[in-house]
């Protein structure tokens, strides 16, 4: 079972940690991206300076209705954004079986996709736009009943160019080696 | 193609130009006058049918409210008119030129030019082999 790992850097330059690991004696690939969570300090820091804020403007000695309404509004923003956050991509591919894509999220949750292996035609780094910038991002393409679909892997956490290659150089072949 | 539309001087655009100059900075005149001057000076001129100078905050209003709102939907429709990630238009759209099948292999001649195949694209600038 080969090994190798190290740390890369996303686009908006948050530390992303990255394995690649063969099973199996190399039928089974995966790739596996992991955020390191560094930003309790950010938080923190926010959620001082606004209670003091709050505090100086005086939401505390009014009706405690109002406060108790703000606290629960942002009760709720946490969870969602907890709920949403993207902790692990993993990329799984199998040698004449397919490709699982596994999302975890903050909280545990985690969806996966499956593409069995006859409607994989390809895997491609492609360039695209996302919020006024472009970036580069790995896709799968997808041949369904005829029409090519595509599908992009790890566009939650978006790493950087230099591991895209990286992990276009080791799924190539196990993708095409099913042909 | 006939003549393609470019962004040159020529004589029309001059006068057109100069027009609007002169034509913008006397209409700035007027409104600067009508806006600030009291209106008894309008009445003992003898104009007396004038809008009234709560247009005068109004307009002014407007214009401002229009250029902050003209560059930020400028910028939203720009994000509304990108293909998403995961469209087919990033690959292929109405301007690509399909290879068409082979007729002559033998001949000398240049083949047409044709877009490039992108999995032979990435092969060649990603991975280290080339086939």
């Amino acid at each position: 079972m080969k090994f190798s790992g190290g740390t890369c850097e996303n686009i908006y330059g948050e530390l992303l940690d990255y394995e690649i690991i063969q099973h199996e004696n190399n039928l089974i690939t995966e790739c596996r991206l992991e955020r390191r969570i560094i930003h309790l300090q950010k938080w923190i820091g926010l959620t001082i300076i606004l209670t003091y804020l709050a505090a100086l403007i005086g939401v505390h000695k009014n009706d405690s209705s109002l406060l108790l309404f703000l606290s629960i509004i942002l009760l709720i923003g946490v969870i969602i954004k907890a709920y949403l956050k993207v902790k692990r991509e993993c990329v799984i591919v199998g040698n004449q079986m397919g490709l699982q894509l596994t999302t975890t999220y903050v909280i545990g949750r985690q969806t996966t996709i499956f593409i069995s292996s006859n409607r994989i035609k390809d895997i491609l780094i492609n360039e695209g736009f996302l919020s006024q910038r472009l970036i580069y991002y790995l896709t799968l393409m997808i041949n369904v009943n005829g029409d090519m679909s595509m599908l992009p892997l790890f566009v939650k956490l978006l790493p950087r160019l230099s591991l895209l290659k990286l992990f276009y150089k080791h799924l190539y072949p196990v993708i095409h080696k099913l042909k | 193609m006939s003549t393609t539309p470019s962004p040159l001087p020529s004589p029309e655009r001059a006068i057109i130009g100069f027009f609007l100059y002169v034509a913008s900075i006397f209409t700035f005149i007027i409104y600067l006058l009508w806006a600030y001057l009291p209106n008894n000076w309008f009445e003992n001129i003898g104009i007396t049918y004038y809008p009234h100078k709560y247009w005068s905050i109004a307009i002014a209003i407007l214009v401002v409210t229009l250029l902050i709102g003209i560059v930020l939907v400028n910028c939203l429709v720009n994000s509304l008119s990108v293909p998403s990630l995961d469209s087919m238009k990033l690959i292929q759209d109405r301007h690509t030129r399909k290879k068409m099948n082979v007729k002559n292999l033998n001949t000398d001649a240049i083949p047409p030019v044709c877009d490039l195949d992108l999995s032979f694209v990435n092969q060649v600038l990603y991975s280290s082999d080339i086939k």
